[in-house]
Protein backbone atom coordinates (compact mmCIF):
# COMPACT_ATOMS: atom_id res chain seq x y z
CA UNK A 1 0.00 0.00 0.00
CA UNK A 2 1.20 3.43 -0.94
CA UNK A 3 0.52 4.83 2.75
CA UNK A 4 2.43 2.06 4.32
CA UNK A 5 5.29 2.52 1.79
CA UNK A 6 5.10 6.38 2.60
CA UNK A 7 5.73 5.60 6.28
CA UNK A 8 8.38 3.17 5.84
CA UNK A 9 10.28 5.81 3.85
CA UNK A 10 9.67 8.95 6.80
CA UNK A 11 10.22 6.61 9.32
CA UNK A 12 13.77 5.43 7.62
CA UNK A 13 13.87 9.18 7.18
CA UNK A 14 13.55 10.33 10.52
CA UNK A 15 15.63 7.48 11.81
CA UNK A 16 18.77 9.41 9.54
CA UNK A 17 18.51 12.38 10.90
CA UNK A 18 17.61 11.59 14.18
CA UNK A 19 20.22 12.08 16.89
CA UNK A 20 21.40 8.82 18.15
CA UNK A 21 21.47 8.57 21.91
CA UNK A 22 24.79 8.71 23.25
CA UNK A 23 26.14 5.39 24.90
CA UNK A 24 26.58 5.98 28.84
CA UNK A 25 29.71 6.30 29.82
CA UNK A 26 31.32 5.38 26.47
CA UNK A 27 32.20 9.06 25.40
CA UNK A 28 32.39 11.25 28.35
CA UNK A 29 35.25 12.54 30.26
CA UNK A 30 34.50 11.44 33.97
CA UNK A 31 36.01 14.93 35.59
CA UNK A 32 32.94 17.55 36.75
CA UNK A 33 34.23 20.72 35.03
CA UNK A 34 32.52 23.19 32.81
CA UNK A 35 34.79 26.93 31.79
CA UNK A 36 35.03 29.88 30.17
CA UNK A 37 37.53 31.02 27.98
CA UNK A 38 37.64 35.26 28.65
CA UNK A 39 40.32 37.05 26.69
CA UNK A 40 41.76 40.35 28.02
CA UNK A 41 39.54 43.05 27.91
CA UNK A 42 40.68 46.68 29.82
CA UNK A 43 42.81 48.33 31.98
CA UNK A 44 42.41 50.39 34.70
CA UNK A 45 43.08 51.52 38.46
CA UNK A 46 39.82 50.44 39.84
CA UNK A 47 37.87 47.68 41.66
CA UNK A 48 34.35 47.67 41.75
CA UNK A 49 34.22 45.01 44.90
CA UNK A 50 37.29 46.44 46.94
CA UNK A 51 36.64 50.46 46.10
CA UNK A 52 33.31 50.86 44.51
CA UNK A 53 32.59 54.53 43.65
CA UNK A 54 36.42 55.39 44.04
CA UNK A 55 38.12 55.65 40.25
CA UNK A 56 41.56 54.97 40.89
CA UNK A 57 42.20 53.94 43.89
CA UNK A 58 43.54 50.54 43.38
CA UNK A 59 46.73 49.85 41.83
CA UNK A 60 46.27 48.54 38.19
CA UNK A 61 44.42 45.62 37.07
CA UNK A 62 43.21 43.80 33.84
CA UNK A 63 39.71 42.85 33.84
CA UNK A 64 38.62 39.81 31.41
CA UNK A 65 35.23 39.08 30.55
CA UNK A 66 32.84 41.72 30.83
CA UNK A 67 33.72 45.30 28.62
CA UNK A 68 31.82 47.93 30.83
CA UNK A 69 33.51 46.57 34.34
CA UNK A 70 35.02 50.14 36.18
CA UNK A 71 34.71 51.43 40.05
CA UNK A 72 30.59 51.82 39.18
CA UNK A 73 30.42 48.80 37.88
CA UNK A 74 26.78 47.02 39.45
CA UNK A 75 25.49 43.48 38.65
CA UNK A 76 22.78 45.22 36.48
CA UNK A 77 25.66 46.65 34.58
CA UNK A 78 27.34 43.50 33.50
CA UNK A 79 24.57 41.72 32.56
CA UNK A 80 23.58 44.85 30.58
CA UNK A 81 27.23 45.35 28.58
CA UNK A 82 29.26 43.26 26.52
CA UNK A 83 31.44 40.31 27.43
CA UNK A 84 34.44 39.04 25.58
CA UNK A 85 34.35 35.49 26.97
CA UNK A 86 33.37 32.30 25.25
CA UNK A 87 30.52 31.65 25.98
CA UNK A 88 28.96 34.92 25.50
CA UNK A 89 26.56 34.38 27.87
CA UNK A 90 29.37 34.62 30.58
CA UNK A 91 28.70 37.97 31.58
CA UNK A 92 30.73 38.02 34.53
CA UNK A 93 34.03 40.00 35.15
CA UNK A 94 36.76 38.77 36.42
CA UNK A 95 40.15 40.69 37.03
CA UNK A 96 43.69 40.46 38.34
CA UNK A 97 46.49 43.39 39.51
CA UNK A 98 48.36 43.74 35.85
CA UNK A 99 51.67 42.39 35.07
CA UNK A 100 54.27 44.24 34.04
CA UNK A 101 57.69 43.05 32.69
CA UNK A 102 60.46 46.10 33.34
CA UNK A 103 57.65 48.05 33.96
CA UNK A 104 55.96 47.47 30.73
CA UNK A 105 52.39 45.99 31.22
CA UNK A 106 52.41 42.63 29.91
CA UNK A 107 48.83 41.17 29.06
CA UNK A 108 48.30 36.89 29.71
CA UNK A 109 48.15 35.84 26.01
CA UNK A 110 45.38 32.37 27.11
CA UNK A 111 43.23 32.98 30.41
CA UNK A 112 40.71 30.10 31.04
CA UNK A 113 38.17 30.01 34.02
CA UNK A 114 37.50 26.42 34.86
CA UNK A 115 34.74 25.41 37.36
CA UNK A 116 35.50 22.35 38.86
CA UNK A 117 33.61 19.58 41.15
CA UNK A 118 36.78 18.57 42.60
CA UNK A 119 38.11 19.29 46.38
CA UNK A 120 34.90 17.68 48.15
CA UNK A 121 33.77 14.43 48.93
CA UNK A 122 32.01 12.87 45.80
CA UNK A 123 28.94 12.69 47.75
CA UNK A 124 29.33 16.33 48.29
CA UNK A 125 30.02 16.87 44.70
CA UNK A 126 26.84 15.17 43.62
CA UNK A 127 24.84 18.03 45.72
CA UNK A 128 26.66 21.04 44.03
CA UNK A 129 24.71 24.45 43.80
CA UNK A 130 25.21 26.90 41.55
CA UNK A 131 27.09 29.98 42.33
CA UNK A 132 24.68 32.92 43.34
CA UNK A 133 23.84 35.86 40.74
CA UNK A 134 25.86 38.34 41.69
CA UNK A 135 28.21 36.91 43.60
CA UNK A 136 31.39 38.98 44.81
CA UNK A 137 34.78 36.81 46.14
CA UNK A 138 38.02 38.25 46.02
CA UNK A 139 40.65 35.45 46.25
CA UNK A 140 44.65 35.28 47.16
CA UNK A 141 46.35 37.01 49.68
CA UNK A 142 46.79 40.74 49.61
CA UNK A 143 48.95 40.94 52.92
CA UNK A 144 51.70 38.23 51.69
CA UNK A 145 54.54 39.48 52.94
CA UNK A 146 56.60 37.21 50.92
CA UNK A 147 57.09 33.64 49.03
CA UNK A 148 57.41 31.60 52.38
CA UNK A 149 53.98 33.18 53.53
CA UNK A 150 51.64 29.99 54.53
CA UNK A 151 48.46 32.46 53.98
CA UNK A 152 50.10 33.18 49.97
CA UNK A 153 47.93 31.04 48.13
CA UNK A 154 49.46 32.26 44.32
CA UNK A 155 50.82 29.60 42.98
CA UNK A 156 53.48 29.76 39.78
CA UNK A 157 54.45 27.49 37.21
CA UNK A 158 55.22 27.04 33.51
CA UNK A 159 53.35 25.67 30.84
CA UNK A 160 54.99 23.11 28.74
CA UNK A 161 57.81 22.99 31.71
CA UNK A 162 56.31 20.95 34.45
CA UNK A 163 59.65 20.16 35.09
CA UNK A 164 59.74 23.58 36.99
CA UNK A 165 58.72 23.25 40.61
CA UNK A 166 55.72 25.32 41.22
CA UNK A 167 56.42 28.12 43.76
CA UNK A 168 54.42 30.88 45.68
CA UNK A 169 56.62 33.26 43.60
CA UNK A 170 57.50 33.74 40.22
CA UNK A 171 59.86 31.18 38.29
CA UNK A 172 61.99 30.81 35.68
CA UNK A 173 60.22 29.87 32.70
CA UNK A 174 62.83 27.67 29.60
CA UNK A 175 63.11 30.26 26.75
CA UNK A 176 59.60 29.17 24.60
CA UNK A 177 57.60 27.84 27.42
CA UNK A 178 55.06 30.83 29.12
CA UNK A 179 54.81 31.47 32.73
CA UNK A 180 51.06 30.32 34.16
CA UNK A 181 48.89 31.43 37.70
CA UNK A 182 46.79 28.97 39.17
CA UNK A 183 44.53 30.84 41.42
CA UNK A 184 41.53 28.41 43.29
CA UNK A 185 38.66 30.13 44.60
CA UNK A 186 36.78 29.06 47.78
CA UNK A 187 34.03 26.69 47.32
CA UNK A 188 32.07 26.78 50.41
CA UNK A 189 29.86 29.74 50.53
CA UNK A 190 27.49 30.60 53.48
CA UNK A 191 24.51 30.79 51.47
CA UNK A 192 23.41 33.88 52.55
CA UNK A 193 25.62 36.55 51.61
CA UNK A 194 27.11 37.56 48.00
CA UNK A 195 29.99 39.97 49.55
CA UNK A 196 31.00 40.83 53.37
CA UNK A 197 33.35 43.03 54.39
CA UNK A 198 36.66 41.34 53.66
CA UNK A 199 35.12 40.22 50.72
CA UNK A 200 36.29 36.50 51.65
CA UNK A 201 34.31 35.75 54.87
CA UNK A 202 30.96 35.03 52.65
CA UNK A 203 33.62 32.11 51.30
CA UNK A 204 35.50 29.18 52.76
CA UNK A 205 37.68 26.69 51.55
CA UNK A 206 36.84 22.95 52.31
CA UNK A 207 38.48 21.25 55.55
CA UNK A 208 38.53 17.48 55.15
CA UNK A 209 36.96 17.39 51.74
CA UNK A 210 33.78 18.55 53.31
CA UNK A 211 32.31 22.39 53.49
CA UNK A 212 32.30 23.50 57.12
CA UNK A 213 28.98 24.58 58.73
CA UNK A 214 29.47 28.04 58.79
CA UNK A 215 29.92 27.70 54.89
CA UNK A 216 27.59 24.73 54.15
CA UNK A 217 26.90 25.06 50.61
CA UNK A 218 29.16 23.80 47.81
CA UNK A 219 29.64 25.67 45.04
CA UNK A 220 31.85 24.75 41.78
CA UNK A 221 35.53 25.37 42.59
CA UNK A 222 36.51 28.61 40.33
CA UNK A 223 40.20 27.86 39.07
CA UNK A 224 41.31 30.93 37.22
CA UNK A 225 44.48 29.97 35.20
CA UNK A 226 46.26 32.48 33.31
CA UNK A 227 49.66 32.30 30.79
CA UNK A 228 51.42 35.17 30.23
CA UNK A 229 53.77 35.25 27.14
CA UNK A 230 57.11 35.53 29.15
CA UNK A 231 60.27 33.80 30.18
CA UNK A 232 63.47 33.94 31.91
CA UNK A 233 64.57 35.73 34.83
CA UNK A 234 61.98 36.79 37.22
CA UNK A 235 63.66 40.23 38.51
CA UNK A 236 62.25 41.72 35.16
CA UNK A 237 58.68 40.89 36.39
CA UNK A 238 56.12 42.56 38.68
CA UNK A 239 52.73 43.10 39.66
CA UNK A 240 51.14 45.98 40.12
CA UNK A 241 50.43 44.65 43.55
CA UNK A 242 54.05 43.65 44.54
CA UNK A 243 55.57 40.20 43.96
CA UNK A 244 54.33 37.31 42.59
CA UNK A 245 52.92 36.26 46.14
CA UNK A 246 50.70 39.13 46.12
CA UNK A 247 48.82 37.10 42.68
CA UNK A 248 45.32 37.90 43.63
CA UNK A 249 41.91 37.62 41.53
CA UNK A 250 38.60 39.19 41.56
CA UNK A 251 35.19 37.60 40.55
CA UNK A 252 31.81 39.44 40.30
CA UNK A 253 29.32 36.87 38.99
CA UNK A 254 26.92 37.91 36.06
CA UNK A 255 26.54 33.98 34.89
CA UNK A 256 22.48 33.76 33.87
CA UNK A 257 20.95 32.09 36.26
CA UNK A 258 19.41 29.20 33.96
CA UNK A 259 22.83 29.03 32.26
CA UNK A 260 24.63 28.14 35.71
CA UNK A 261 22.01 25.60 36.90
CA UNK A 262 22.51 24.08 33.52
CA UNK A 263 25.76 23.18 33.82
CA UNK A 264 25.73 22.89 37.57
CA UNK A 265 22.93 19.92 36.76
CA UNK A 266 24.83 18.52 33.87
CA UNK A 267 28.55 18.70 34.15
CA UNK A 268 29.56 19.43 38.41
CA UNK A 269 27.09 16.91 39.18
CA UNK A 270 26.96 14.13 37.31
CA UNK A 271 30.94 14.67 36.95
CA UNK A 272 30.79 15.15 33.01
CA UNK A 273 33.71 16.60 31.46
CA UNK A 274 31.48 19.89 29.81
CA UNK A 275 33.18 22.80 27.13
CA UNK A 276 32.32 26.09 27.42
CA UNK A 277 28.77 25.80 25.54
CA UNK A 278 27.99 23.83 28.76
CA UNK A 279 27.89 20.53 27.17
CA UNK A 280 29.98 17.18 27.20
CA UNK A 281 33.20 17.15 25.43
CA UNK B 1 26.63 53.88 35.80
CA UNK B 2 22.88 53.29 35.39
CA UNK B 3 19.81 55.82 35.04
CA UNK B 4 18.24 54.46 38.48
CA UNK B 5 22.33 54.26 40.00
CA UNK B 6 22.76 58.32 38.64
CA UNK B 7 19.13 58.90 40.36
CA UNK B 8 20.08 57.52 43.89
CA UNK B 9 23.33 58.91 43.46
CA UNK B 10 21.34 62.67 43.59
CA UNK B 11 19.16 61.28 46.41
CA UNK B 12 21.15 59.35 48.98
CA UNK B 13 24.90 60.13 47.28
CA UNK B 14 25.70 56.70 47.37
CA UNK B 15 25.82 53.92 44.67
CA UNK B 16 28.21 51.36 46.20
CA UNK B 17 27.61 47.95 46.51
CA UNK B 18 26.12 46.99 49.61
CA UNK B 19 25.32 43.30 49.54
CA UNK B 20 26.63 41.66 52.77
CA UNK B 21 28.65 44.45 53.70
CA UNK B 22 28.41 46.10 57.17
CA UNK B 23 26.56 49.17 55.19
CA UNK B 24 23.07 47.13 55.55
CA UNK B 25 19.74 48.79 54.96
CA UNK B 26 19.42 51.69 57.75
CA UNK B 27 23.42 52.11 58.26
CA UNK B 28 24.33 55.39 56.99
CA UNK B 29 27.00 54.16 55.80
CA UNK B 30 27.72 52.66 52.43
CA UNK B 31 30.45 50.54 50.50
CA UNK B 32 32.32 53.83 49.41
CA UNK B 33 32.41 55.13 52.87
CA UNK B 34 34.16 51.85 54.44
CA UNK B 35 36.38 51.54 51.24
CA UNK B 36 38.13 55.05 51.84
CA UNK B 37 37.96 54.90 55.42
CA UNK B 38 40.19 51.60 55.10
CA UNK B 39 42.10 52.88 51.78
CA UNK B 40 43.16 56.19 53.80
CA UNK B 41 44.12 55.02 56.88
CA UNK B 42 45.99 52.43 54.97
CA UNK B 43 47.62 55.18 53.04
CA UNK B 44 48.37 56.84 56.27
CA UNK B 45 50.10 54.17 57.77
CA UNK B 46 52.24 53.86 55.19
CA UNK B 47 53.53 57.08 54.55
CA UNK B 48 53.94 57.99 58.14
CA UNK B 49 57.13 55.99 58.48
CA UNK B 50 58.73 57.69 55.05
CA UNK B 51 57.50 61.89 56.72
CA UNK B 52 60.15 60.88 59.77
CA UNK B 53 63.15 59.80 57.75
CA UNK B 54 63.79 63.82 56.85
CA UNK B 55 65.03 65.28 59.49
CA UNK B 56 69.03 64.33 59.57
CA UNK B 57 68.47 63.38 55.81
CA UNK B 58 66.94 66.63 53.71
CA UNK B 59 69.02 68.99 52.51
CA UNK B 60 66.08 71.81 53.11
CA UNK B 61 64.97 72.90 56.24
CA UNK B 62 61.86 73.59 54.91
CA UNK B 63 61.32 70.42 53.39
CA UNK B 64 62.27 68.87 57.08
CA UNK B 65 59.93 71.56 59.17
CA UNK B 66 56.92 70.31 56.60
CA UNK B 67 57.60 66.75 56.99
CA UNK B 68 57.32 67.00 60.64
CA UNK B 69 53.99 69.25 60.56
CA UNK B 70 53.18 66.60 58.15
CA UNK B 71 54.43 63.41 59.84
CA UNK B 72 51.93 65.02 63.27
CA UNK B 73 48.98 66.15 61.58
CA UNK B 74 48.86 62.88 58.96
CA UNK B 75 49.05 60.71 62.42
CA UNK B 76 46.02 63.04 63.95
CA UNK B 77 44.14 62.40 60.50
CA UNK B 78 44.75 58.47 60.64
CA UNK B 79 43.04 58.61 64.72
CA UNK B 80 39.82 60.29 62.79
CA UNK B 81 40.07 57.80 60.35
CA UNK B 82 40.22 55.00 62.74
CA UNK B 83 37.73 56.33 64.80
CA UNK B 84 35.11 56.37 62.13
CA UNK B 85 35.92 52.99 61.05
CA UNK B 86 34.80 52.08 64.56
CA UNK B 87 31.72 54.00 64.22
CA UNK B 88 30.75 52.08 60.97
CA UNK B 89 31.67 48.41 62.82
CA UNK B 90 34.43 47.62 60.71
CA UNK B 91 37.24 48.60 63.59
CA UNK B 92 37.80 45.18 63.94
CA UNK B 93 38.05 44.03 60.01
CA UNK B 94 41.69 43.71 59.30
CA UNK B 95 43.04 46.33 56.55
CA UNK B 96 42.60 44.23 53.20
CA UNK B 97 45.48 46.88 51.74
CA UNK B 98 47.97 46.62 54.50
CA UNK B 99 51.00 44.42 52.61
CA UNK B 100 49.89 45.52 49.22
CA UNK B 101 51.17 47.86 47.05
CA UNK B 102 48.90 50.76 46.45
CA UNK B 103 49.04 53.96 44.39
CA UNK B 104 50.70 56.67 46.35
CA UNK B 105 52.45 54.41 48.64
CA UNK B 106 56.31 54.31 49.29
CA UNK B 107 57.33 50.62 48.34
CA UNK B 108 59.47 48.89 51.06
CA UNK B 109 62.08 49.51 47.96
CA UNK B 110 61.69 53.64 48.88
CA UNK B 111 61.99 53.45 52.05
CA UNK B 112 65.34 51.22 52.01
CA UNK B 113 66.20 53.83 49.25
CA UNK B 114 65.42 56.82 50.99
CA UNK B 115 67.32 55.42 54.07
CA UNK B 116 70.35 55.28 52.87
CA UNK B 117 70.24 59.02 51.13
CA UNK B 118 71.56 62.29 51.96
CA UNK B 119 70.96 65.75 51.13
CA UNK B 120 70.34 66.88 47.51
CA UNK B 121 69.77 63.00 46.56
CA UNK B 122 67.37 62.46 49.60
CA UNK B 123 64.94 65.16 48.37
CA UNK B 124 65.19 64.17 44.82
CA UNK B 125 63.59 60.65 45.67
CA UNK B 126 61.89 61.83 48.75
CA UNK B 127 59.55 65.22 47.35
CA UNK B 128 57.98 63.00 44.10
CA UNK B 129 57.09 59.76 46.64
CA UNK B 130 55.46 62.80 48.73
CA UNK B 131 53.38 64.75 45.91
CA UNK B 132 52.49 60.77 44.82
CA UNK B 133 51.13 60.21 48.39
CA UNK B 134 49.42 63.70 48.92
CA UNK B 135 47.74 63.64 45.54
CA UNK B 136 46.23 60.07 45.81
CA UNK B 137 44.65 61.16 49.39
CA UNK B 138 42.88 63.87 47.20
CA UNK B 139 41.93 61.43 44.24
CA UNK B 140 40.40 59.16 46.63
CA UNK B 141 38.94 62.04 48.97
CA UNK B 142 37.16 63.60 45.71
CA UNK B 143 35.91 59.94 45.12
CA UNK B 144 34.53 59.55 48.68
CA UNK B 145 32.94 63.23 48.86
CA UNK B 146 31.18 61.94 45.04
CA UNK B 147 29.48 58.87 46.17
CA UNK B 148 29.82 58.09 49.63
CA UNK B 149 26.88 58.06 51.56
CA UNK B 150 27.53 59.34 55.32
CA UNK B 151 27.75 63.11 55.34
CA UNK B 152 30.02 62.71 57.97
CA UNK B 153 32.53 60.71 56.19
CA UNK B 154 32.04 62.82 52.96
CA UNK B 155 32.62 65.64 54.91
CA UNK B 156 36.14 64.47 56.59
CA UNK B 157 36.90 63.74 52.82
CA UNK B 158 36.11 67.55 52.29
CA UNK B 159 38.07 68.45 55.16
CA UNK B 160 40.97 65.99 54.47
CA UNK B 161 41.09 66.58 50.61
CA UNK B 162 41.29 71.04 51.43
CA UNK B 163 44.34 70.16 53.81
CA UNK B 164 46.04 68.02 51.34
CA UNK B 165 45.74 70.72 48.47
CA UNK B 166 47.39 73.32 50.71
CA UNK B 167 49.95 70.39 51.22
CA UNK B 168 50.93 70.37 47.96
CA UNK B 169 51.35 73.70 47.59
CA UNK B 170 53.90 73.65 50.48
CA UNK B 171 55.36 71.16 48.96
CA UNK B 172 56.33 72.66 45.74
CA UNK B 173 57.52 76.16 47.19
CA UNK B 174 59.76 73.58 49.98
CA UNK B 175 60.83 71.17 47.10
Amino acid sequence: MRVTRLLALLSVLLATFAVAPRPADAQVVRVAEFLADCPFSHRLPDDPIVFPGLPGASHMHSFFGSRVTNAYTTLADLQNGGTNCNPAVDKSSYWVPTFYRDGAPVEPAIITFYYLGEGVRDDIVAQTQPLPLGLRIVAGNAKATGPGDGSSIARWSCLHAGQVPPSKDFVTCPSGTMLESYLDFPQCWNGRDLDSADHKSHMAYPVAGACPSTHPVPVPKLRQVIRYPVSGDPSHFRLASGGGYTMHGDFFNAWPQAEMERRVRDCIRPVVKCGADGRPV
Amino acid sequence: MSVVCVLSLLLVGGCGATAGTVASSGSPFNATDLAWLQLAEALHTRALPMLALAPGRSAAPALVELAERLAKEHEEGRERLRALLVRTGAGSVENPHAGHDMPGMPTADDLKALRGLRGKGFDRRFVPLVRAYLDQLVLVAEGERRSGASEEVRGLATTMARAHEAELARLAAAG
